[in-house]
């Protein structure tokens, strides 16, 4: 099946991109997308998005259309989802 | 509750004019009390569209000496007040605007000594801070205070919003249980960008003591200027979260 990703803020600025679109496996689920997105980019992503243990990095809010799904990443995608990895931002 | 001056109905006309608001939403404002923290690019034009809004009482805290790098964003520093300590300007500017505003300046960001005392003395905290680590204590001094708390944040041409009332909707702990990693304290923004989200974060305070239309509470706004697009994202309480969690 087919998903969108977003990037955004340092994420985007990290990968040089605003997102990709992925091809993943029926029933795949949020956790597979981002290690799809790891193997894709490599340390770009990994340095800000995932933790030491290879979970992604709970700072980072995921969203799948216009919700945001909180620490679940089991959650079983659809095609055609669009996920938004809202990468934290801060005054200044 | 104090009424409002004949000078003050001619200054607040126009807004007052404004349905659901008139002079019972203006008499609101001019009894209540922000604080703004800090008053950078973020915060600089939320305590100003405040002061310009008629809230009577703003707390602004902010530390540091103004810096040429300020001067691109932070619209209550002025070139003549590059080398003097920031919070100096601001109040200057400030009362040059509304010199009816009761001000409390405050040299110094947010710490873990200060935090309690300035939520404690205000109806509504306004969060333009920079520092995870200050947002935290904000956020954590907010919930037990039983106090709402406007996030306002940015990056580049993008910017992020939401409301947090305690105990109704997500904290800043349920959205960003840790601080983020390798996450860069200076990032590239334009003035527009943060004068557009304090627009945005002024206007999350003058309803939320107004009482009228729909804030952002449990609501996240993401805001992309470069291809002007803007989505309202649904947010999720984390039930297991550290900071108000109990708050069921």
């Amino acid at each position: 099946m087919n998903v969108r990703v977003h990037y955004t803020a340092q994420l985007r600025t990290a990968l040089n991109r605003t997102g990709d679109e992925l091809e993943l496996p029926s029933a795949a689920t949020v956790g597979d997308l981002f290690d799809s997105i790891s193997q894709l980019h490599g340390e770009p992503f990994d340095n800000l998005a995932k933790c030491d243990n290879g979970q992604l990095h709970p700072s980072l809010l995921v969203c799948i259309g216009d919700q945001c799904i909180g620490q679940d990443f089991a959650v079983e995608l659809q095609t055609g989802d669009e996920v938004t990895l809202l990468s934290p931002v801060s005054g200044g | 509750m104090q009424e409002l001056t004949q000078e003050e109905r001619e200054v607040y006309e126009w807004q007052m004019w404004s349905p659901e608001f008139g002079e019972p939403g203006q008499t609101r404002l001019k009894n209540a009390s922000v604080l703004v923290t800090r008053c950078g690019g973020l915060g600089s034009v939320v305590a100003y569209e405040l002061a310009a809004a008629g809230v009577g009482r703003l707390v602004i805290a902010h530390g540091g000496n103004v810096k040429p790098s300020d001067l691109n964003r932070q619209l209550l520093m002025t070139h003549r007040s590059l080398g003097t300590p920031r919070i100096e300007s601001a109040q200057r500017r400030l009362l040059e605007l509304n010199p009816r505003l009761n001000i409390e300046a405050v040299p110094e960001n947010v710490n873990a000594e200060n935090v309690t005392r300035l939520v404690e003395q205000v109806d509504v905290v306004v969060d333009c801070a920079p520092l995870f680590e200050e947002r935290f204590l904000l956020n954590r001094a907010a919930i037990s205070q039983n106090k709402p708390l406007v996030e306002c944040a940015m990056y580049d041409l993008e910017a992020q919003i939401t409301t947090i009332i305690p105990g109704e909707t997500p904290c800043l702990h349920c959205l960003h249980p840790e601080h983020p990693k390798n996450w860069r304290r200076q990032f590239p923004v334009f003035g527009a960008v943060s004068g557009t989200v304090g627009c945005l974060g002024a206007m999350e305070a003058i309803k939320l003591i107004a009482g009228i239309g729909e804030t952002l509470t449990g609501r996240l706004l993401f805001c992309d200027l470069r291809q002007m697009q803007f989505r309202t994202i649904s947010l999720m309480r984390n039930r297991d979260c550290q900071v108000c969690g109990h708050m069921v």
